[in-house]
């Protein structure tokens, strides 16, 4: 019997197959440490989706770092400044020797948990959903999610000398899902970010409207 | 170590020497959390730059163990 109506699978769309209508988002640094990092392909979180993709990477802009740098610089060259004063000579020579080496220890802990907590406090965007990825203290870590579809309001928030010559701000987005507002602290290019979400929100409802949500 | 310091016939640097031992044996739990901390980590946000921090988590835990013995050895 000859078929009346043979039906077409229907061609899937990748949502991703068209990347962000903003210009110069591609010459931005690529490197793992970078703190806006558009499209990054080695990045994987918990909970991501197979088919997922990563638009925006954002950890807080680096200088921010340089208050603990600065302490760290400082312990370092204590000890170093201290000898010249008399004030542990009342210890025996192999205290001052465990003394010194507690001091260093202590120092590069300092460091390397700033570090730590710099690193690993980050915000990612998808096609998808916005994460906010923060690590409280050393055994806590809190991730807060939307959907994009969800997003109701962004502000950006910049003020401040060095905020304003580094290029960096907090933006805060109003969500409708449990956790009523995400915060993106002292990211760079607070308002780039901004105008990414917006383009994703309105590319989410354009899907939603072709029917082409996941 | 100077043992001329006694109070109650004991040893002040002996007292002295066990409270550096306590703290740097803290110090070595310390540091274990911080590998439990950076693997926690990593589970959550894999940045394919897993092996250099694993790496110094590991190298800040052998210096807190290496000042141990040391601290062990001469004090």
């Amino acid at each position: 019997m000859p078929d009346i109506f043979k039906a077409h699978p229907a061609p899937k769309i990748s949502k991703t197959s068209k990347r962000l209508n903003i210009e110069g988002l591609e010459k931005f640094s690529r490197s793992h440490f970078s703190s806006f990092f558009y499209l990054p392909n080695s990045v994987r979180f918990i909970g991501k989706d197979s088919d997922e993709k990563i638009i925006l990477f954002l950890r807080r802009h680096p200088i921010t770092n340089i208050g603990w740098i600065i302490i760290t610089l400082i312990l370092l060259f204590a000890p170093v400044v201290l000898s010249i004063f008399p004030i542990l000579s009342f210890l025996p020579e192999n205290f001052r020797l465990i003394g010194v080496c507690i001091w260093y220890i202590i120092t590069v802990a300092f460091a390397f948990e700033s570090f730590l907590n710099w690193f690993f406090n980050v915000c990612i965007i998808t096609d998808e959903r916005i994460f906010d990825v923060d690590f409280l203290n050393l055994i806590y870590r809190e991730i807060s999610e939307a959907n994009i579809d969800q997003v109701q309001d962004i502000t950006v928030r910049m003020g401040g000398v060095i905020r304003t010559v580094f290029n960096y701000g907090d933006v805060y987005i109003q969500t409708a899902s449990e956790i009523p507002r995400i915060e993106f602290m002292a990211v760079a290019r607070p308002d780039l970010v901004a105008r990414i979400l917006r383009e994703l929100r309105v590319e989410e409802e354009q899907e939603k409207i072709e029917g082409r949500t996941r | 170590m100077a043992g001329s310091s006694f109070v109650f016939g004991i040893s002040v640097w002996l007292v002295a020497k066990i409270f550096v031992l306590l703290f740097l044996a803290m110090y070595i739990v310390f540091s274990l959390v911080v590998i439990r901390q950076i693997k926690l980590m990593l589970k959550t946000v894999d940045m394919g730059l897993n092996l250099p921090i694993r790496f110094i988590g590991w190298v800040h835990f052998l210096f807190a163990v290496g000042i141990f013995v040391i601290a062990f050895v001469i004090l």
